[in-house]
């Protein structure tokens, strides 16, 4: 069995593969590297953070069930676990549609703060109230883009969709998006910090 | 790869919205990571286990799946039983064609020399 440290330089692909074969420091290394990721991720399609803990939750175990047989270097360990939690999400926020509406957190009301720290929270919050609005697919896609950073061609991926179409749901997420958020700039002090 | 788009206009106005966003990321709790730590432990294959598995599952995997494996059996299985036991049908054929072999056509040949 390895030191937990020296699993940081090893990809995910590699890791996988010494969790199959038994080493436990693979197990603790991928759970603290992919645990937060994946639940991150959920987070910011549910807004809801007991339904993120158990979509990360059954996301990661379909991950240990799939190891022994994972297939190294056809598809990314990351790629395929976005495409697992957004699954997991998508089935969950049919099962809520329509009977769970309060539960969408309100767009920040205004309220004068002088903090910086206030402000980056009162805006990363007026944006994921603003991402609950829009359409599941185009939040996904928006999420993956500008906050996990990914490449278009890893979307398309992720979501089974040609690049064009990634680049289609984004541009329009970014549309609504600004709708909705740019009016407040002031209000969560981006009238002189950007 | 990490590529954040601030080309475009959108992107630079909303700019400050998402990097609020990776900045005040929320993180899971760490009874939470314990939980899933556990469940990658409870779940990982034992070595032996592993080894144990191995070689029937390598050899499945080599020769194609256990589609093809049953396939092989069958005609193997066949095979074996027309060797030990052949149909009539069988012998006739193989008997037509040793009559067949004992043609010399070479023969007809010769004929056709003599004639010419």
């Amino acid at each position: 069995m390895m030191p937990l440290d020296a699993m940081s330089e090893y990809d995910d692909d590699r890791l996988l593969a010494l969790y199959a074969r038994g080493d436990a420091s693979a197990a603790r290394a991928l759970t603290a590297r992919l645990g937060p990721r994946v639940f991150s991720h959920a987070q910011r399609l549910l807004a809801d953070r007991a339904e993120a803990e158990d979509v990360t939750q059954e996301a990661l175990l379909r991950l240990w069930r799939t190891a022994p047989d994972w297939r190294t270097g056809e598809a990314k360990v990351t790629t395929w676990l976005y495409r697992v939690t957004a699954n997991l999400c998508t089935d969950r926020l049919r099962k809520q549609r329509g009977t769970d509406l309060d539960s969408v957190p309100e767009i920040a009301d205004g309220r004068p703060s002088v903090e910086a720290s206030m402000h980056r929270r009162a805006r990363a919050d007026a944006l994921q109230a603003a991402l609950m609005q829009l359409p599941e697919r185009q939040r996904q896609a928006v999420v993956l883009r500008h906050i996990e950073g990914l490449a278009n061609p890893e979307i398309g991926q992720i979501m089974a969709l040609g690049t064009r179409a990634v680049e289609s749901l984004t541009a329009r997420g970014k549309r609504a998006l600004e709708a909705l958020l740019l009016g407040q700039r002031e209000e969560l002090g981006l009238h002189d910090d950007i | 790869m990490m590529t954040y788009d601030t080309n475009s206009s959108g992107a630079d106005d909303l700019a400050a919205f998402f990097d609020a966003a990776r900045q005040e990321d929320e993180m899971p709790s760490g009874d939470f990571m314990a939980r899933l730590q556990a469940d990658a432990l409870r779940l990982q294959p034992t070595a032996t286990a592993r080894e144990r598995r191995l070689p029937w599952r390598d050899l499945l995997g080599f020769l194609g799946g256990w589609r093809t494996v049953a396939g092989l059996t069958a005609a193997t299985c066949a095979g074996v039983w027309m060797g030990v036991s052949p149909p009539d049908l069988m012998l006739t054929l193989l008997q037509d064609q040793t009559v067949i072999q004992n043609v010399d056509p070479v023969s007809g040949y010769d004929y056709a020399m003599l004639e010419g």
